[in-house]
């Protein structure tokens, strides 16, 4: 969005160009008027045969032929010609006379000498041009043409030009916006684009002026919106647009591609950003970093570009995201990545540019998502310094393949919107490039674990698969964050079958979507607390949990914990489990765990039915169950009966320390 | 102000792209104008062996209809008369040419200044050229002179300079041709034909002069056989060729009026007449 001095820069300007266009257009149409080329021939001519000719082909005409002779045919013209001859011979200037004569009488002798000029030069430049067709029009305009010189006016057209604008800005100064004119950082901006992008069109106006056009209101919107918080850095706009002239030229010259790149909607957010990171972040010797790793990115653009691939089009359209990317990756681990010519962030950039242009998948990747895979790829490479001599390819492909790969799944597509899936994805990725340490062994845990939850989603309605999307994986993350360990064990399998198995409880509306995301999310966290229990030995185990829980929710008590309290419940039996249960396990194998932990939970809801009021309040309840099964877990009950009265002892001990 | 003229180019670059249909219209205007003025039988392989007078008319019109149009512009009008009137000059319309010659008022570039001010040599040579009158020789004579004070005033290497030396050449043998020389007192005979011949020397000297040692070397590699010289312009080719052309008919018509009857003929540079003697030899 533009900010309200912009707009009026724009609006001056549009009112501008309304009131120039037919000037302009008319400078325009006069300039090629004036320069055009003028393709001037010379006449043929014919030389007459000369008086050294003429007058003895007639003397000696009058010689051969009799005066008495009435047949002679030059009879009623002898004495004319004898005193055209006199003359001549006597100084006369009566050479048409006599080429009359010569004409009448002697006609074969009358024949001039035409003296060609043009054929000549068309002989002579088929001759040094033997693969020009001299027959061609143009051929034949450019053989004759004749270059108009200079202009005879002080101005060249530029200026002129310049001096008709001058008129129309007099006329429109009330409304043009003091910025405009007088605002130095705004004409920085405009000197810095005109200094790469004007001098050869000015050259030839009428052709690729688009790009000035492009490059000029895109970088304007970038940086006024940018120059309210922060001072333009000059040297970081020319780093810009000096990869952006590096770029144009890769792909010779073309505007098409330069136009492109810059009115694409990330372009203008890029300048935004150029200015903040300088502003606040970056040093200014980071520019040159950032130019050189702009234009490698530039140069692959133009490559595809050139070629036409599938590739282009999304590089056209995303490439200000992935230097945004870039210029937070600098600012993010600066100094550390540049210790070379070559900075490590170019290398990855260019190097995931390769995976993704490989890859037909790249099309389903968001702007996030390509900033959080670089944010990720960089923040791994500068946690791992043998990274930093070289990234290894296959760790990079898997990377990137497993975002690509687990974005591309129909299923997932046709779960889960597009805002929903960047938003999975790109808190994944940014959680990785805040710990490096997971995916530096584990490049594979995007897909691994993302894929896993959204693909065991997959199917679920929108609204509940995102939500339990977000819990899954937001929880793992956050558990992972804690306990990067668990990235070598079974945990993000885990968490996808637990994501699976609530997913069927709301389809069974055994569960709602709110509990159902809450209670993935407590699970997510409970099971990594016995590593060895639920992610080792027990598989299965916290959805047994789950079900019996569940099971008992549904009793002849089970409205204790109906609601948000059935979370909590599974949560704290969950963790009683995850602190004793391989106590318990000893004694009931895991396929027949389920029936004395129901067996356990049953009796203490009617227990807690029984004394809520007065020993229990209800909000205990699920503590109290929780303590209760660890009780049972340990072997510290003897009887599972709310009748009995070691049991009846025992709820009523662990209710007042949960009172306490 | 460097700020402010930036600011006023970006504005003009900018507006390029706006407003592009004057432009394009006078872009078709200068197509079919060139198009015209080389499609004359005076250009051998033309079309035909008359004007195309349909597609002169239909160019001059669409000429006079951006004029019209644009009544205010008066570079670009000007500038379209010129071309408006070369056109006519090169079909040798001398009416029509006259009357549009006459509605220029001030041209914008050396070419057209130069074409404006030898309007009438213009006019008045493409109808002579092929039937050069008597009468044609004093005028001729006055308007050498407008064309070389004209031609002094441009660039030397400059294309125009180069078209209207090769037209004053042309002129001046056409001149030399038409003098009488043959005048039946023997020393006024002498004295005529020197005076022709040593104008004749000069004009082609005045023309020689235009060029330089690397024409010279075109020339004579190309006096007898063809020589390829494939880094040359097209403009440079024109003009050797025409200088190489002109030189030829020189010495024919020298030789044809006799003018080595009394004294020989040195020709200027020295070059041309090297050329004049082996010339001489072969013919």
């Amino acid at each position: 969005m533009l900010t309200t001095e912009g707009a009026s820069l724009v609006i001056a300007i549009v009112r501008g160009l309304i009131k120039l266009t037919n000037r302009v257009g008319l400078v325009f149409a006069e300039k090629v008027a004036v320069e055009s080329a003028l393709p001037l021939i010379q006449p043929a001519m014919i030389l007459t045969p000369p008086s050294e000719v003429t007058i003895p082909a007639l003397q000696k005409l009058l010689q051969e032929s009799s005066p008495d002779d009435p047949n002679d045919a030059i009879q009623p013209d002898r004495e004319a010609i004898r005193i055209a001859v006199d003359n001549a011979l006597g100084g006369e200037q009566n050479d048409d006379i006599l080429m009359e004569f010569i004409r009448k009488h002697l006609p074969a002798q009358a024949l001039g000498e035409t003296i060609d000029l043009n054929g000549a030069v068309i002989q002579a430049i088929g001759q040094a041009r033997p693969e020009w067709d001299m027959n061609d029009t143009d051929i034949r305009v450019a053989a004759f043409s004749i270059s108009p010189g200079k202009d005879s006016r002080q101005k060249g057209y530029p200026w002129r030009l310049a001096l008709t604008v001058a008129d129309v800005l007099v006329e429109v100064g009330a409304q043009t916006p003091g910025l405009f004119t007088r605002d130095p950082k705004t004409q920085g901006i405009v000197k810095a684009i005109l200094q790469r992008f004007a001098d050869a069109d000015l050259q030839t106006a009428d052709s690729g002026s688009g790009v000035l056009r492009a490059a000029l209101s895109a970088t304007l919107n970038g940086a006024l919106d940018a120059r309210k918080h922060f001072d333009i850095e000059e040297e970081w706009l020319d780093a810009l647009l000096d990869a952006l002239q590096a770029g144009r030229k890769a792909a010779n010259g073309s505007d098409e591609f330069l136009i492109g790149l810059v009115q694409g909607r990330g372009y203008p957010l890029l300048v935004g950003a150029l200015f903040e990171e300088a502003a606040t972040r970056l040093a200014d010797e980071d520019a040159k970093v950032f130019e050189a790793i702009a234009a490698d990115v530039l140069q692959v653009a133009a490559d595809h570009f050139k070629r036409r691939t599938n590739f282009s089009g999304y590089l056209n359209e995303h490439w200000g995201e992935l230097l945004r990317a870039t210029l937070g990756s600098l600012a993010d681990h600066g100094r550390e990545l540049m210790h070379d010519q070559t900075p490590v962030v170019q290398e990855v950039v260019v190097k995931v540019l390769a995976q993704l242009a490989g890859t037909p998948n790249h099309k389903f990747l968001t702007d996030d998502m390509l900033t959080g895979m670089v944010d990720a790829a960089v923040g791994a490479v500068s946690a791992k310094p043998e990274f930093l001599e070289g990234i290894d390819d296959a760790w990079l492909q898997t990377l990137v393949r497993s975002v690509t790969i687990t974005v591309a799944g129909q299923g997932i597509r046709d779960t889960f919107s597009r805002d929903g899936l960047t938003q999975i994805v790109s808190e994944t990725l940014t959680t990785f490039a805040d710990h490096p340490e997971l995916i530096i062994d584990h490049p594979g845990l995007g897909q691994e674990l993302v894929k896993g939850v959204l693909t065991k989603l997959s199917g679920l309605d929108r609204f509940n698969a995102e939500n339990l999307a977000n819990a899954a994986v937001g929880g793992a993350l956050d558990v992972l964050a804690h306990q990067p360990g668990l990235v070598d064990s079974n945990y993000p399998t885990l968490v996808a079958s637990l994501a699976g198995k609530i997913a069927g409880l709301i389809k069974e509306q055994s569960l709602t979507g709110i509990q159902a995301s809450e209670l993935l999310r407590a699970m997510t966290e409970s099971v990594a607390e016995n590593e060895k229990l639920f992610l080792e030995g027990q598989a299965k185990l916290a959805e047994i949990i789950v079900d019996t829980v569940l099971a008992a929710s549904k009793g002849q008590n089970g409205q204790l914990i109906a609601g948000m309290v059935l979370v909590d419940t599974v949560q704290q039996v969950t963790e009683a489990i995850a602190a004793h249960g391989q106590t318990a396990l000893d004694r009931h194998p895991l396929n027949k765990l389920s029936e004395p932990l129901f067996e356990v939970l049953e009796a203490g809801l009617a227990r807690a039915q029984d004394q809520l009021g007065r020993q229990l309040g209800a909000g205990a309840v699920p503590s109290v169950l929780g303590a209760l099964v660890a009780a049972w877990a340990r072997g510290e009950t003897v009887a599972i009966d709310p009748d009995d009265p070691d049991f009846q002892k025992l709820f009523m001990e662990l209710a007042m320390r949960a009172a306490a | 102000m460097k700020p402010m003229k930036n600011l006023l180019v970006l504005v003009v670059i900018l507006l390029v792209a706006v407003s592009c249909a004057t432009q394009a219209q006078v872009k078709e205007i200068v197509a079919t104008s060139n198009a015209a003025m080389i499609d004359v039988p005076d250009l051998p392989q033309a079309d035909g062996d008359a004007v195309d007078e349909a597609r002169l008319k239909a160019a001059i019109e669409r000429i006079e209809a951006i004029i019209t149009a644009h009544p205010e512009q008066t570079v670009l009008i000007n500038t379209l008369r010129v071309r408006q009137a070369m056109m006519l000059t090169v079909a040798n319309k001398p009416a029509a040419a006259g009357i549009v010659w006459n509605q220029v008022t001030k041209p914008t570039t050396q070419r057209d200044a130069a074409l404006y001010s030898l309007r009438e040599e213009l006019v008045w040579w493409f109808g002579a050229a092929k039937s050069f009158k008597d009468e044609d020789i004093e005028r001729a004579k006055r308007y050498l002179a407008n064309i070389d004070a004209v031609s002094k005033t441009l660039p030397k290497g400059a294309n125009t300079r180069a078209y209207l030396e090769t037209m004053r050449a042309a002129i001046a043998l056409a001149v030399a041709n038409k003098t009488n020389t043959m005048l039946g007192d023997t020393q006024a005979r002498r004295l005529k034909k020197i005076t022709v011949s040593d104008q004749m020397v000069t004009d082609l000297n005045h023309y020689a002069a235009q060029f330089d040692s690397q024409d010279q070397a075109w020339i004579e590699a190309n006096w007898t056989a063809t020589e390829v010289f494939p880094d040359v312009p097209v403009s440079v080719i024109r003009a050797r060729a025409e200088l190489h052309r002109l030189i030829m008919a020189y010495f024919k018509r020298a030789q044809l009026k006799k003018l080595e009857e009394f004294e020989t003929m040195t020709w200027q540079p020295g070059w041309v007449n090297e050329r004049w003697q082996a010339w001489k030899e072969a013919n």
